[in-house]
């Protein structure tokens, strides 16, 4: 059976997406890079067994740092995300800080 | 207006103190110095890599280098320590952790197969690139 790089990229993007959804908007351009990255990469390790420039195991293995880097990807995210959030509640805090200090003169 | 506001001043200076002292931290606070120090590691992650790929095979010897892994790994274990003194610290750790775990593989493979091939070199290259950028991303972030 084929197997489009391409089109398998672009399911786990959707995947991503219906998962983060509402955050999808603030980090979408950070998860698209990501996913761009990692599509450079498999390239390349595909590219490199098929040439014999390195073996399957050692593939296999590096293959499996993709998911270790997936995994930190997702933690970055995260922070992304959570400090997105803390400055929009902070400056919600000072807009109403900024309120009373006005009204109180 | 004013005397109202006389009136509730207790009230009034028990929301400001409150809104005052009530700041959301969900993140660490950013930290240019580590920001530089990530970018510089990363640099010379990448660097180490692409000497080695200048080199003859005969001259990819581990012992000849392994003073610039040395030197990785205690900046990796440098930026570590200073997350771990971070508040809100958890996302963090765990990206450096698999860092740490990465270039430790890398480097004992090299230590064990006493030498790299051409395609080790770009592999490793490539992958260790991809462990650093969620780190530098994440930082960056906290600006």
């Amino acid at each position: 059976m084929a197997f489009d790089i391409n089109e398998v990229f672009a399911q786990m993007l959707q995947a991503i997406k219906k998962t983060a959804k509402d955050d999808w908007g603030s980090i979408k351009e950070t998860a698209t890079n990501y996913f761009q990255d990692r599509k450079l990469r498999v390239e390349l390790l595909t590219s490199l067994m098929i040439d014999k420039e390195i073996d399957k195991e050692f593939f296999l293995k590096r293959l499996a740092d993709e998911k270790k880097i997936l995994e930190s990807e997702l933690h970055s995210v995260a922070i992304v995300t959570k400090a997105m959030a803390q400055k929009a509640a902070n400056a919600a805090i000072d807009l109403l800080q900024a309120a009373v200090f006005k009204a109180i003169g | 207006m004013q005397r109202v506001i006389q009136r509730k001043f207790p009230a009034i200076f028990l929301l400001l103190f409150l809104i005052s002292s009530c700041r959301v931290t969900l993140v660490p606070e950013y930290n240019a110095r580590l920001e530089t120090q990530i970018t510089d590691a990363a640099k010379a992650t990448d660097r180490l890599y692409i000497d080695l790929l200048g080199e003859e095979l005969s001259a990819r010897n581990y012992d000849r280098i392994q003073a610039r892994y040395n030197d990785l790994e205690a900046e990796i274990n440098s930026i570590e320590l200073i997350n771990q003194g971070r508040v809100k610290n958890d996302d963090f750790l765990a990206i450096i952790k698999n860092l740490k775990d990465a270039f430790h593989e890398a480097k004992e493979y090299h230590k064990e197969h006493k030498t790299l091939s051409n395609g080790e070199i770009k592999a490793y290259q490539a992958t260790l690139a991809g462990y650093w950028k969620p780190l530098y991303v994440a930082e960056r972030s906290l600006k």
